[in-house]
């Protein structure tokens, strides 16, 4: 059998096309220098980047879907999120259309591949005309990758990580650093849940001891929250969750008490859980609001002094 | 010149385990600093009915080093998750030399791919959140049957510089791709796989970055198909139209639900900041307005009080007792009141209300005896108390029985007793360690013709 591209008829790959430097390529793709160049012109655009901290199974990608499902599609009149299309956020575009249609089909996002290096640019535009817009971008990152901060797998970040650190520190540009932990984690085999537990509140321990450690200069400039995700599972929704993570999370909770930190919890919603041959599914049956709402108009706020709700003398007075 | 076998797969965490001839390989960093190649970014598992891909890349590392990665892999559900996508499972050769897609070496990664599912999959879901003991028996089987010296390598790998990979629909997985794979130099990503509405949906997803190809009259030529959404919707019939409506409607309803309930719950905290204001204010106005009492008012008092007694001084001071005016009546509290004070601070006035009560109390007993009414009269004007109430146990009012106006004091007693005190209190300021003057005797005084009410007392025959 021969094989031939080169027909009459069909479109065929062009061998000359393709020898060509390929179309742009994505951020994940370049080499360490490039990528860490990219991050250098983050203060330039005056933009606050968010780097969501999640390990394996922490609900980070479902967090992000939920925020971005919010931002783009929901009905609230404070804001609006035009996405950055080209380079370096073109391939993080294509994640958030990805997020959105499946967050609003119901379906479980993908979970973030090894290597991904996905760059979400978006600017909040308050509808408020006296109220600035606020730059922004989420670095979608693979929990497998901030697992190697683990002291037992060599406590050091990927080359690529660290290069975009590398990058931000040259103007000290503002991060975010939100530490997404679920309220249930994972059972491993052999595990029980208050093993679970001290595993998570490892992880983030050694993730934050890193940062101090090996990347200072990023401390200047940057704030924590500490989220708490699958609130849902919660049967006491009253409970706090300054409370939860002194409990659970110990270590975390102890170092950053005293710093600049906001807590909270986190909830996409209602799912559906079913097995068939064997197989688990999810589906999101009911979203949730509330939660989404709450994080952009504190990240608005923490990002800017200013907020994006009319509030009356009253409300202002009482703290409200 | 090394030879890796990697078992990867998604149990829990994305995990890989790497094994050359000599046995597992601790720290891959060594080999290739942050390897994520076995994970598609781009052709990846997206359902549960996906069928094998099998995938070969050359690439170069960071320090150029060259390297040739064929693997094949499918779903497989984590131990402990729900995700679909992303799910993966699978085996992969990694090689400094070019990896040959052949139907060896086809053969070779699907047993290894059966083997890996038989040990670590329960259906398409792993049994456990670590495989790494199935990896170490099956490569101890492998390396125990000299397999790595049965894999089909050929030269250097050699590396495109398009990084855009491309994609063959192959009908049989073992046979096909060796036919075309070796031919293709202009790309070093290369997808095989049985699953042709896979493929399209990746085509469409990624367009320009993963062209599909499939065969045609034994030629290999790029796939063209109208485009359709992904995920692509089924023609639904009227009763499946009804049931995604009133899936809507409840979408809908619930949404509503939600507002009103956030509406409702604010309108509630308004409410109760608002109420819980206006009983701050109104307890704020209470106290304030019992601290008022307690403290303003008496100061007010006290301040009205100086001021009748200015009042009452400069209204007595007459002189002429002749005078039809009538001197501004002082209210019988504040004269009694002052009146009693200055008798008690004094001891001769004490001493002479004294002798006025006893004398008080003789009369009572012999109304007869007029020393005691003179004497009373006497003192009663000195020391400005009236005592006009006497005059009912005179022999003749109480023989009259008219004991109306008896209490009246007449003008001219008030007049004498208001000088009185005028001159007692002269007296005081001249010389106030002086004993004070006992004024001289006074005439039992009669009503006179100017006397209120008009009524006079008649005189009954004793």
């Amino acid at each position: 059998m021969d094989f031939n591209l080169d027909t009459n008829d069909q479109q065929e790959p062009n061998p000359e096309a393709e020898n060509q430097l390929p179309k742009t390529e994505f951020l994940a793709d370049l080499n360490t220098h490039q990528i860490a160049k990219v991050f250098t012109n983050f203060s330039k655009e005056n933009r606050t980047l968010i780097i969501p901290i999640g390990f394996p199974q922490a609900g980070k990608s479902l967090l992000l879907s939920s925020l971005m499902y919010y931002a783009i599609k929901g009905d609230d009149t404070l804001f609006k999120t035009p996405l950055e299309n080209s380079f370096p956020y073109d391939k993080g575009r294509r994640t958030v259309d990805d997020m959105i249609r499946y967050f609003e089909s119901g379906k479980i996002y993908d979970t973030t591949a090894k290597g991904t290096l996905d760059l979400i640019g978006m600017k909040m535009e308050p509808s408020k005309a006296k109220l600035p817009t606020l730059n922004l971008a989420f670095l979608d990152l693979a929990g497998e990758d901030i697992k190697t901060i683990k002291t037992s797998e060599g406590a050091v970040f990927t080359d690529k990580i660290n290069a975009v650190f590398n990058g931000l520190s040259i103007d000290n540009t503002p991060v975010i650093f939100t530490l997404i932990t679920p309220y249930l984690p994972v059972k491993y085999d052999n595990e029980t849940l208050e093993d679970a537990h001290n595993r998570e509140n490892t992880l983030h321990y050694d993730f934050l001891n890193y940062i101090r450690q090996n990347q200072p200069h990023l401390l200047k400039n940057s704030k924590f929250f500490v989220i708490v995700s699958q609130w849902d599972n919660n049967p006491n929704q009253g409970e706090k969750v300054e409370d939860f993570i002194r409990t659970k999370r110990p270590s975390v909770f102890n170092y950053v008490k005293d710093t600049d930190v906001i807590w909270g919890q986190y909830s996409i919603g209602k799912l559906l859980k079913s097995k068939i041959d064997g197989v688990d599914f999810q589906e999101i049956v009911r979203i949730n609001y509330d939660f989404p709402t709450k994080f952009w108009k504190k990240l608005y706020h923490i990002c800017t002094g200013k907020t994006l709700e009319n509030k009356s003398w009253l409300q202002k007075l009482l703290g409200h | 010149m090394r030879t890796y076998l990697i078992f990867f797969g998604k149990s829990q965490d994305f995990n890989f385990y790497a094994f050359d001839e000599n046995g597992y390989v601790d720290n891959f960093d060594n080999v290739i600093k942050d390897f994520d190649l076995l994970e598609s970014k781009v052709f990846t598992i997206d359902d549960v009915n996906n069928k094998p891909i099998l995938a070969k890349y050359n690439f170069k590392t960071a320090s150029s080093k060259t390297f040739s990665l064929l693997k094949l892999y499918s779903f497989a559900q984590a131990h402990g998750g729900t995700r679909i996508v992303g799910s993966i499972y699978g085996v992969a050769l990694l090689s400094e030399k070019d990896l040959i897609i052949s139907e060896s070496n086809n053969k070779m990664l699907i047993a290894l791919l059966n083997k890996f599912s038989e040990l670590s999959l329960s259906g398409v879901k792993f049994n456990k959140s670590d495989f790494k003991a199935d990896a170490h028996s099956i490569w101890q089987a492998y390396k125990n049957n000299n397999y790595y010296n049965v894999i089909e390598l050929n030269g250097n790998p050699i590396v495109s510089e398009n990084g855009n990979p491309m994609g063959f629909y192959t009908p049989n997985l073992l046979i096909d791709p060796a036919s075309i794979g070796n031919q293709i130099e202009n790309t070093s990503k290369l997808y095989f796989s049985e699953d042709l509405e896979h493929l399209k949906r990746t085509s469409q997803k990624w367009a320009e970055r993963f062209t599909l190809y499939h065969q045609v009259n034994g030629k290999y030529i790029e796939y063209k198909e109208a485009k359709v959404s992904i995920p692509t919707k089924p023609i639904l019939g009227d009763n499946e139209i009804v049931d995604k409506q009133n899936v809507e409607n409840a979408e809908l309803r619930n949404n509503k639900d939600q507002l009103l309930i956030e509406l409702n719950n604010k309108f509630e905290k308004e409410r109760r900041i608002k109420h819980y204001l206006l009983i701050s204010t109104a307890s704020l106005f209470l106290v304030t307005f019992i601290l008022a009492l307690k403290v303003i008012i008496p100061i007010i008092n006290q301040a009205v009080s100086n001021a009748n007694v200015n009042t009452s001084i400069g209204n007595v001071n007459t002189g002429n007792t002749n005078e039809s005016k009538i001197a501004t009546p002082i209210p019988s509290e504040k004269t009694y009141s002052n009146g009693i004070e200055a008798i008690l601070d004094d001891p001769e006035n004490s001493k002479l209300l004294q002798n006025l009560l006893v004398n008080i109390k003789e009369y009572k007993k012999k109304p007869s005896q007029n020393k005691y009414y003179d004497a009373i009269k006497r003192d009663a004007g000195f020391l400005g108390i009236d005592v006009s109430f006497i005059e009912k146990y005179k022999p003749e009012n109480k023989s009259s029985g008219n004991n109306r106006n008896v209490n009246v004091p007449s003008q001219q007693l008030v007049r004498q007793q208001q000088a009185a005190q005028q001159q007692k209190k002269t007296l005081t300021k001249q010389k106030p360690t002086q004993q004070p003057a006992k004024p001289p005797a006074q005439q039992p005084t009669n009503p006179s013709a100017n006397q209120q009410p008009a009524q006079q007392p008649t005189k009954s025959p004793t």
